[in-house]
């Protein structure tokens, strides 16, 4: 009779699915950093252009 | 009110997206048997053929973007385009870095010259490309024709990469269609196999779905504060 072990390759897997899910995680990570990046230009982008309206209201008054 | 329901939508999508990937995990880790002959380092199949598909989906979707950008000539096409390739770039570094890692106590190795390997590494690398390359041109339509352009040529990586274990001597294991007798790792997959793969892939394709979605509304947002920001210095 012939026995069989299966080999032990645990590691190996938790360590695949570390690059995997913490891939996942930086790229998705990196999405909300540009998002709040993009809220942030916005945010100072619609000061400007309040600041353009009311100079170019002062002039034509 | 359409914003909000845009909004509510790639939520959704979202919600979607990360609810999947947990059953598929949960399926991975606790549904799928063990397989007899490689151990617990099997189950890295599931998502790793995953990212794969995902990744050579991405540069189809970026080639149709492209075409549609060239036939049309509207700027969302070639942002819908550039966000595919990041999203497929990301997910061919994945794809090749779990292999990497089942590969060591599978072959031996942590790489080898095989077929599929290296059409894989020249994809990721030609798409790498890409996304350097567009970085060196300033112009607007210039910059989109280009990627227009290279994304349609460098599709042709994909076939390539897909067909490289079916028509070359390969030991990269063939689950899907018929294997070749030198593979190493191949296995049979039983049904409760099956379905996690099904799972995953399923998980996979709405997460890019989401994925996608998020960086596109990414790109025209920034698009049109670029377009802001010019109307107020030119001023």
């Amino acid at each position: 009779m012939t026995s069989t072990t299966v080999p032990d390759t645990f590691r190996f897997m938790v360590a695949g699915y570390a690059v995997i899910l913490v891939g996942l995680g930086l790229y998705a990570l990196s999405l909300v950093a540009r998002f709040r990046r993009l809220k942030r230009q916005e945010k100072w982008i619609d000061e400007l252009e309040k600041e353009e309206r009311s100079k170019k209201g002062g002039q034509a008054q | 009110m359409i914003r909000d329901r845009e909004s509510r939508g790639r939520l959704a999508l979202a919600g979607a997206a990360v609810s999947l990937l947990a059953a598929a995990l949960g399926m991975v880790f606790w549904y799928a048997p063990r397989e007899a002959v490689m151990g617990e380092v099997q189950r890295l199949f599931y998502f790793h053929v995953s990212s794969a598909w995902v990744a050579m989906l991405s540069f189809v979707v970026a080639a149709v973007s492209g075409g549609l950008y060239l036939a049309r000539r509207e700027p969302t096409w070639d942002l819908v385009g550039i966000s595919a390739v990041e999203i497929g770039v990301v997910f061919g570094l994945i794809a090749i870095g779990s292999g990497s890692i089942w590969a060591r106590p599978v072959w031996n190795t942590w790489w080898t010259w095989d077929p599929r390997l290296v059409t894989t590494s020249v994809m990721e690398l030609v798409y790498a490309a890409y996304l350097l390359l567009r970085q060196g041109l300033e112009e607007p339509e210039q910059r989109a024709r280009f990627g227009a352009v290279y994304a349609i040529a460098g599709v042709l990586t994909v076939p390539m990469t897909f067909l490289s274990i079916r028509l070359l001597r390969s030991i990269h294991p063939v689950l899907i269609g018929s294997g070749e007798s030198g593979t190493l790792g191949g296995f049979a997959m039983t049904p409760r196999m099956l379905e996690t793969f099904l799972v995953s892939l399923l998980a996979f394709t709405v997460l890019y779905g989401a994925l996608l979605v998020y960086r596109v509304h990414l790109a025209v947002r920034g698009r049109g504060l670029e377009e802001r920001r010019s109307a107020l210095f030119m001023d």
